[in-house]
């Protein structure tokens, strides 16, 4: 096997990766053109409205935004205004599933059904043989378009901690899906074996035969699968592929050319310095095609971040309508879609066959709840990206109340609300180049069919 | 998700509720007749949770080996528990990381194979060492003697490895192909046959031995318990029980109390409580961690060591302490060790709810919330679940300053739920958190709040034993600590814990017939786990459907 030293390419931490290290003739630029990716980026507490909306579109309408000023943006979506061609804002869809489904917590209700559509799990639900598998969607587009030999999908958290509980990614047959945090356990994780050292000795020898153990274990569980009740095979099956793919990514990994980036060096303990490190490593990891879907989620900046200390970000300011309450929560959509823009245009700095990796991949932003206090209707959806083509970016759509809610259950005094974000859901799949998915999480919310991709959404 | 599965609203230890539709509908039937007609409950195929598996590990290589070993990532259920067959599912990163432990393990043993061979490496066949290591190594990980059958397969997998490699570099591959073999990381089952209740099969001995040792150590089975699985004797209740009252006399019962307590408790949560550094500059994330671990070694002190009633854990004022934890307790700290026993003020605190653990989690970053206070009481301590607010509801709260006449923290939710739709709910558990405004964010006692006295009177309004009006939080936990509602509930989230599933029916039936049993007569941790193990649930399990229907 030959490998090129994959020191010293990616300059974390420094200047743009684009302009410093990927020059337009580097042999080692992004990989070609016709790759879609996906990136879901996941935030807290909603949006405030009226500072999030532009005055660009009535409802029912779309408008492009060519010629758009930057005085014409909404103050959360300023940060988006360079990124404008590429950037398409979808208003008012609805998590109608949500509303559909039986009453909780609207934080855990809406990070469940984000990327499922689907109701949560009931008493007695086996979640893998329910027809829509437990999976949500990144999992459901990962787990088709991943390649042999690299990660079917990676989940990263901007906490200062390795591991956290997972939100809204869920495996098939329904367990959440833990995220990673810090860069640096991320980077030892996906680019650690690119830097062992190639002089050979028992240790690397170990190192070299783990591939053949796997697929003794793989076979191992192959064997397991049949002695177990047939409830609890999922498990063993699960194992069994996960491990089956261990072994061939070990070994694809070896003969990989590809540079690996440095070794992350941030301030841990600065949420945009972990950001930053997490988004070079995204850009870092579609470099070297490690994988195509990545999901992200944000957690919440506190209330001193934002200027506000000896205040509470979710008493003082979330859930209420007072004006520092406005402005507070206004800065912190505004600081949250500086994040997402920071991606976008790391992404964007990138050339990628014809164009950027942003050109080949398409960012969602979206969240558990649709403004401080708990609603489902009204979502603030951001897309930012080609999608190779395939979404209708440099637009604002603007969506009517058209999906009608099953007899007897109001929204908000209304029998309506906006689309479903279920549509959206398809929408992805479609984008990713799955246009065979007709429905995710459910055909039918109450009168309502939920098929098909949403309407304005792709090309 | 916490609060949406279905179990917790199924089968709710209310006695009384105050406000019509605030909570989701009770318990079925839970009669003697529905307890005989189900007899059986599942025993759904888990993984070793990280606990279980680093104590196989320890127990299984030594603790030499498994010091500075990464455990996988942790996910937790819909309901906070993370030994649960569901939240033990594997994902990529997982396996991954299940790997990278073998792999850790295999590159310390490939310097120094005789961390694990038996053999003279001078003397004795490499073939020979590695069978030696097949047969005294996979028994131990594997909690069961070896099939001939799968001693073959390692046996195989070992010439094969001698056939290219030396024996150091085998003896570390063969060790990563058991690390990661389904046996060692799983918690197979094994059945020998018919049960006795029609439909059941009967788990053979060795599973029964490692339910028992993992339940009570979250560790493989010790000799004393292999011995009895080989000589059949586990399917004797009275043995299983002799059993149980040996290992949690043993200190290895603690640290799984601990661990009960970080999940019924939600104690994780701490990791994130984030507090003003102005208002409390003495708050850290390593204070944080003390009072995760002051609860953690409260609970296994009172029902491992102590073996004290369960309602002990609502009263008892006798608590591990650190000199930090000290300072916000307001008490002496002797200095003879890290952890002193101290007792604290009987008119300032009583058991777990007024412990700083639970009244951080319970507190925002300036002041203490009584509405998470009471939602959390609720849900854990008297597993009642209060109904969600409307999803259209306007859920704003009022902040200090916003009306001079909201003075107190206790004012300013009060006014938040005054309107009627507000108020139907947030009276089931708000009152619960006013009779806890006696301690800040951070669980500090105090006797004013912006300088007027603290009001934690509180009227219950849950009914029943829970109802009625209470003066301060001792008064409180005195309250919950008699209530059957706390009875059945910790008697519920012991069950949660040691089934790692969501409880159904059966489990009801029996958890109420249980604590019936044991009122007045030793309401205890080892009374629990005695009748537990002495049913014939405890050895059996449904007949397993293993083929695909047509």
């Amino acid at each position: 096997m030959s490998r090129l030293s994959r020191r010293h390419l990616l300059q974390l931490g420094g200047t743009s990766l684009a302009a410093s290290l990927l020059p337009q003739s580097s042999p080692l630029r992004a990989a070609p053109g016709g790759i879609r990716r996906l990136v879901i980026m996941t935030t807290g507490h909603g949006t405030v409205l009226d500072n999030w909306r532009m005055d660009v579109a009535k409802e029912g309408e779309d408008a492009s935004f060519a010629g758009l000023e930057p005085a014409h943006m909404s103050p959360i979506l300023s940060p988006f205004y360079d990124l404008r061609e590429k950037l398409l804002v979808l208003d008012g869809l609805s998590y109608a599933s949500a509303i559909c489904d039986q009453p909780g917590n609207n934080h855990g209700i809406g990070s469940f059904h984000a990327l499922t559509g689907a109701n949560v799990f009931k008493e007695g639900d086996d979640p893998a043989a329910l027809d829509w598998e437990g999976m949500s969607v990144d999992v459901r587009i990962a787990e088709r378009v991943a390649q042999e030999g690299r990660y079917r999908s990676l989940h990263f958290t901007d906490v200062n901690y390795n591991q956290a509980d997972g939100h809204y990614s869920r495996e098939r047959g329904g367990a959440k899906i833990p995220y990673e945090g810090g860069a640096k356990a991320i980077h030892e994780r996906l680019f650690g074996d690119f830097l062992v050292d190639e002089v050979e000795t028992p240790a690397t020898r170990v190192r070299k035969g783990r591939a053949s153990i796997l697929d003794f274990v793989r076979q191992d569980y192959e064997g397991a699968v049949a002695s177990v009740p047939m409830q609890d095979r999922i498990k063993l099956e699960l194992h069994r592929d996960f491990v089956g793919q261990l072994g061939t990514r070990i070994d694809a990994l070896a003969n990989l050319s590809c540079e690996a980036p440095e070794e992350p060096v941030y301030d841990k303990n600065d949420k945009y310095a972990r950001n930053t490190a997490l988004q070079e490593l995204i850009a870092a990891s579609f470099i070297c095609d490690l994988t195509r879907v990545v999901t992200y989620e944000i957690r919440p900046f506190s209330a001193d971040m934002l200027g506000a200390p000896g205040k509470d970000l979710h008493q003082d300011f979330a859930h209420k309508s007072d004006p520092e309450a406005v402005e507070k929560m206004t800065q912190f959509g505004q600081e949250n879609a500086k994040i997402v823009a920071g991606l976008a245009k790391t992404l964007d700095s990138i050339p990628d066959g014809d164009g950027t990796l942003l050109d080949s991949t398409l960012i969602v932003w979206t969240g558990d709840i649709a403004d401080g206090t708990h609603h489902f209707a009204r979502y603030p959806y951001v897309l930012l990206g080609g999608g190779a083509g395939m979404v209708n970016t440099g637009r604002y759509v603007r969506y009517g109340n058209s999906h009608r809610l099953p007899t007897g259950t109001m929204y908000k005094g209304s029998s309506y609300v906006g689309p479903a974000h279920n549509h959206l859901l398809v929408g992805l799949c479609h984008a990713m180049g799955q246009t065979d998915i007709e429905w995710v999480g459910q055909k039918k919310l109450g009168p309502t069919d939920v098929l098909g991709p949403l309407p304005g959404m792709l090309t | 998700m916490k609060g949406v599965t279905g179990s917790s609203l199924v089968f709710m230890a209310l006695i009384g509720v105050a406000c019509e539709g605030a909570f989701n509908e009770g318990s079925p039937d839970t009669g003697p007749t529905a307890c005989e007609a189900v007899k059986l409950t599942e025993k759904p195929l888990r993984r070793l949770s990280n606990a279980e598996l680093k104590n196989t590990l320890r127990q299984v290589l030594g603790a030499e080996l498994v010091a500075g070993l990464v455990m996988p990532a942790r996910t937790t259920a819909d309901d906070g528990f993370d030994a649960d067959h569901q939240a033990l599912q594997v994902s990529e990163l997982v396996v991954e990381q299940l790997h990278d432990l073998a792999l850790a393990v295999s590159l310390s043993i490939v310097q120094d194979p005789l961390l694990v061979l038996g053999c003279d490496l001078r003397e004795d066949e490499p073939k020979l060492c590695l069978e030696q290591l097949i047969d005294d190594l996979v028994p131990r990980a594997f909690r069961r003697p070896l099939s001939g059958l799968r001693r073959q397969r390692f046996v195989e997998l070992a010439d094969d490895l001698l056939a290219e490699e030396e024996l150091s570099v085998a003896t570390a591959l063969l060790v990563q192909a058991i690390l990661q073999a389904p046996e060692f990381l799983y918690r197979l089952q094994q059945t020998s046959g018919e049960g006795e209740t029609p439909g059941s099969e009967r788990l053979d001995d060795y599973t029964i031995a490692h339910r028992l040792s993992y339940l009570v150590w979250q560790a493989p089975p010790d000799e004393a318990l292999l011995s009895d699985a080989a000589e059949g004797n586990l399917g004797d209740a009275e043995t299983r029980v002799a059993h149980v009252r040996r290992m949690l006399a043993d200190a290895r019962a603690e640290a799984p109390l601990r661990d009960f307590a970080r999940q019924w408790l939600g104690l994780a949560r701490l990791a994130e409580a984030d507090k003003d550094a102005e208002r409390f500059p003495e708050y850290s994330a390593a204070l944080a961690d003390q009072m995760r671990e002051q609860t953690e070694r409260f609970v296994a002190q009172t029902l491992a060591v102590a073996q004290s009633p369960l309602d002990s854990l609502l009263t008892d004022r006798e608590l591990p302490m650190t000199s930090e934890l000290a300072t916000i307790y307001g008490v002496e700290h002797s200095g003879q060790s890290t952890w002193v026993t101290v007792s604290l003020p009987a008119a300032e605190r009583a058991g777990l709810l007024t412990q700083a653990s639970l009244l951080t989690i319970g507190g925002h970053q300036v002041e203490g919330s009584p509405i998470l206070r009471g939602v959390d009481i609720l849900e854990r301590i008297l597993c009642i679940e209060p109904t969600p607010p409307p999803q259209d509801i306007d859920t704003a709260v009022a902040t200090a300053g916003e009306d001079e006449a909201l003075r107190t923290n206790r004012e300013r939710f009060e006014a938040h739920i005054a309107s009627p739709q507000c108020a139907s709910c947030h009276d089931s558990f708000n009152p619960i958190g006013y009779a806890l405004e006696n301690y800040d964010a951070v669980g500090r006692f105090r006797t004013h709040d912006n300088g007027i006295p603290v009001d934690a009177r509180a009227d219950l309004t849950l009914g029943g034993e829970l109802g009625g009006r209470i003066d301060g939080p001792v008064a409180l936990s005195k309250k919950f600590a008699q209530s059957d509602a706390f009875a059945g509930c910790i008697q519920r989230k012991i069950a949660r814990f040691a089934s790692a599933r969501q409880l159904v029916e059966a489990d009801q039936c029996r958890m109420d017939q249980d604590v019936e049993a044991m009122k007045g007569n030793g309401h205890t941790y080892l009374a629990v786990l005695e009748r537990q193990v002495g049913r014939e649930d405890f050895i059996t399990r449904p007949t397993a459907v293993t083929k695909e229907s047509n």
